[in-house]
């Protein structure tokens, strides 16, 4: 499936997802140089949705490595069994083993728990692993030091067993919503996309994807609107994960076109903070739903094949 | 093969470009683009583009750095240097000769990176001030006695933590031509502007002020008082500032505050100024206002920052002229609402409602967080 960046894009709009050039670039390129992909951009612009989809594509497993503040070497590579060595020493006592071998293999590979990054440099599946480091923004930074020396040579050593070197050297998807400035070491291993929010043509192409059933005339003023929000002040800005939602649940709601009345009432799916509501509604969504109804008239006739749009 | 070799060798001198202004491009990307070129369609440009970009770059933020040396690099025939903004006579020069020869030439980029305009903007939140949290998070308008001390320490440790972040960025936004150049170079292409010749040519920068237009009628005394005292704390580091308060009338009280000191000068007020927590006239104040400040407007550039609740009482066309006017001689109109606070205030009264239209920022400033969001508004304006 990954021949040619071609191929990239019709394989991933297989698996509803939109992806513009410069992004199936990137994972034509990541194929063929094996080099990890790190995607940054706001959240909800679809950077972790990339790892699922390419191993949908692939057919390969996706391990997911979620960071959080405090996240340690441990819990991400892997860890001793405690409570199972314990009770291979009892059942060794009770079975009458010699009192030298007891205890003997408590440190090999039955008694490891593996965590995701151990799992994803020992799969041995027909196809690599997706291995999906995912918000690396929120671990702390000597968090990031590990992560380089592992995606530089794919290989981990345990002491008590040596030396595991990857079969297949997974794909790697970090993400970041850029909380926090990543040291460039780590980014410059890696293949860079910045993915913005989607222009208005790609926004309306995911929501169609995403939700076939919706009217054409809805979702190209959800997507206007969704870009007028976008430029306004607000705390949180809403990503695509909103416009699904909205989309959703405009069409629960039996709605093939946009008033203000019906915007007023749904603000809460675009918005999670109450002063970006009260903020919206300050502005005058009047106006905004009106602009967005008449843009939906102009831009109606050009609906591009997505697939074959450049960045 | 053979006809591989001259694209190496672009390809090399780019990334040194790069690399002189100012872009970490490391041997590793170097080599990686390098191998991703094998493996594309070099004639396809948008993929030859993204292919460069997303080996050589780390950042979002040296995006438009990269776009215009790719732009002028890799253009035939080659444009002039004058267009890439280099100038020729400074010290710290790039020649564009020497990205062909085989030795490194990187000039100073210790020092451009050490400037770099992403670290800085990563501090952006590191204050720490959770013990303080609930504190910073009440409306002043509930605060206790005590808690009125408390948060007066609060500012006092804050504040001067937030004025160095002013005038940081200040500071670096008027070094001298040189130090600056990586910095300038960045930013014009940030907004689209001329090809770069800004290095010299920089325009004489007008200093900046704040004026404080503070309605203390009603309880808007309590909310004005704090943001008086909030800006006087980081005066240092914005230079100037002046203070006038009103509720039906307006009263400068610059030199009081100055000649009584803060606290004492603050007491003070209450007694000269008429009306003090009486009814509003927002309208005739403003007027007022724009006649007393009237030379401020054009020797300084001009942050005015008004704090009022909207209620007025005064005429509606005397409000919406005079809010025309101000909004036009001051550089950034922001106007604090403490109701803005409050859950499900809407801007309905008339007062707000004429007067918002000539307003450049809307923003709440009923508890200390309030406060410190407003310096993260003025500080890009403050380093414009
Ligand atoms: N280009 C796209 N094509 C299809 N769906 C998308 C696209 N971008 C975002 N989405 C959808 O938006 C939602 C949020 O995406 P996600 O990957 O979780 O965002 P992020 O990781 O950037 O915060 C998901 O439901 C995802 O399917
Ligand atoms: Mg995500």
């Amino acid at each position: 499936m990954i021949e040619s960046i071609e191929e990239v894009q019709e394989t991933f709009v297989e698996q509803h997802y939109i992806a513009d050039r410069a992004l199936a670039t990137t994972i034509y390129l990541a194929h063929h140089l094996k080099k990890p992909i790190f995607l940054e951009g706001e959240p909800g612009v679809g950077k972790t949705e990339v790892a699922k989809v390419l191993a949908g594509a692939t057919g390969g497993n996706l391990i997911r490595l979620q960071c959080y503040e405090g996240l340690d070497v441990n819990s991400a590579l892997y860890e001793w069994n405690y409570t199972k060595q314990i009770l291979q020493l009892r059942i060794d006592e009770v079975q009458g083993m010699d009192k030298e071998q007891i205890g003997a293999d408590l440190f090999s590979e039955e008694f490891l728990l593996k965590r995701p990054l151990l799992e994803a440099i020992q799969a041995d599946g027909a196809a690599p692993p997706v291995l999906l480091i995912d918000e690396v923004d929120r671990s702390d930074s000597e968090f990031e030091a590990f992560l380089l020396e592992i995606l530089s040579d794919f290989q981990i050593t345990i002491p008590e067993i040596g030396t595991i070197r990857a079969k297949h050297i997974p794909y790697v998807v970090l993400t970041s919503n850029r909380t926090r400035e990543i040291h460039e070491a780590l980014k410059r291993r890696c293949l860079y996309q910045w993915i913005d929010y989607p222009s208005v043509e790609k926004e309306f192409a995911i929501v169609k994807t995403k939700l076939p059933h919706i009217d054409d005339m809805l979702a190209q003023q959800l997507c206007n609107l969704m870009r007028v929000f976008r430029e306004g002040d607000y705390y949180k800005k809403p990503g695509v994960a909103e416009t699904l939602d909205w989309g959703l649940a405009l069409i629960a709601l039996g709605k093939d076109g946009l008033d203000p009345a019906i915007v007023d009432e749904t603000l809460g799916c675009i918005f999670k903070y109450q002063d970006d509501i009260q903020r919206a509604r300050e502005t005058g969504l009047d106006k905004m739903v009106d602009g967005a109804r008449s843009d939906s008239e102009a831009n109606d006739a050009e609906k591009a094949d997505w697939r074959y749009m450049r960045g | 093969m053979t006809n591989q070799q001259p694209l190496l060798q672009e390809i090399t001198a780019f990334c040194r470009l790069l690399k002189q202004m100012g872009v970490n491009v490391t041997t590793t990307n170097q080599i990686s683009f390098c191998r991703s070129v094998e493996i594309i369609d070099i004639g396809e440009q948008q993929d030859f583009y993204d292919t460069a970009k997303m080996n050589l770059i780390a950042n979002e933020s040296d995006r438009a750095l990269f776009d215009t040396a790719f732009d002028w690099f890799w253009r035939y025939p080659r444009p002039d240097p004058q267009e890439l903004g280099i100038d020729t006579d400074e010290e710290q020069v790039m020649s564009l000769e020497n990205l062909f020869n085989a030795e490194e030439t990187v000039v100073n980029l210790d020092q451009w990176t050490e400037m770099d305009d992403d670290k800085e903007e990563g501090e952006e939140d590191t204050i720490a001030y959770s013990a303080e949290k609930v504190l910073t998070q009440k409306d002043f308008g509930q605060f206790t006695a005590e808690e009125m001390q408390k948060a007066q320490e609060v500012i006092a440790k804050l504040v001067p933590l937030l004025a160095t972040k002013l005038s940081r960025r200040k500071k670096t936004s008027t070094k001298g031509k040189t130090i600056d150049f990586r910095r300038s170079w960045r930013k014009n292409i940030a907004y689209g502007g001329e090809p770069l010749k800004l290095i010299r040519k920089r325009q004489k920068v007008k200093k900046n002020k704040i004026l404080l237009l503070c309605d203390v009628s009603g309880s808007m005394d309590y909310y004005s008082t704090f943001l008086i005292q909030f800006i006087y704390g980081m005066q240092q580091a914005l230079e100037e500032v002046e203070v006038a308060v009103f509720s039906t009338e307006l009263t400068n009280i610059t030199g009081l505050l100055r000649r009584k000191g803060l606290e004492e000068g603050l007491r003070e007020v209450a007694q000269v100024v008429p009306d003090w927590s009486g009814g509003t006239r927002i309208g005739e104040s403003i007027v007022a206002f724009n006649r007393e400040f009237g030379r401020s407007f054009s020797a300084y550039r001009t942050v005015v920052i008004l704090i009022s609740d909207g209620w007025d009482r005064g005429e509606a066309d005397i409000l919406q002229k005079g809010m025309e006017v101000l909004h036009r001689q001051a550089y950034k109109l922001i106007w604090l609402n403490p109701l803005l606070g409050s859950e499900g205030y809407q801007p309905i009264c008339r007062g707000i409602r004429t007067a918002l239209p000539h307003v450049d920022y809307f923003l709440p400033a009923h508890n200390l967080d309030s406060l410190i969001q407003l310096t993260k508004v003025l500080t890009p304006i403050w380093s414009d």
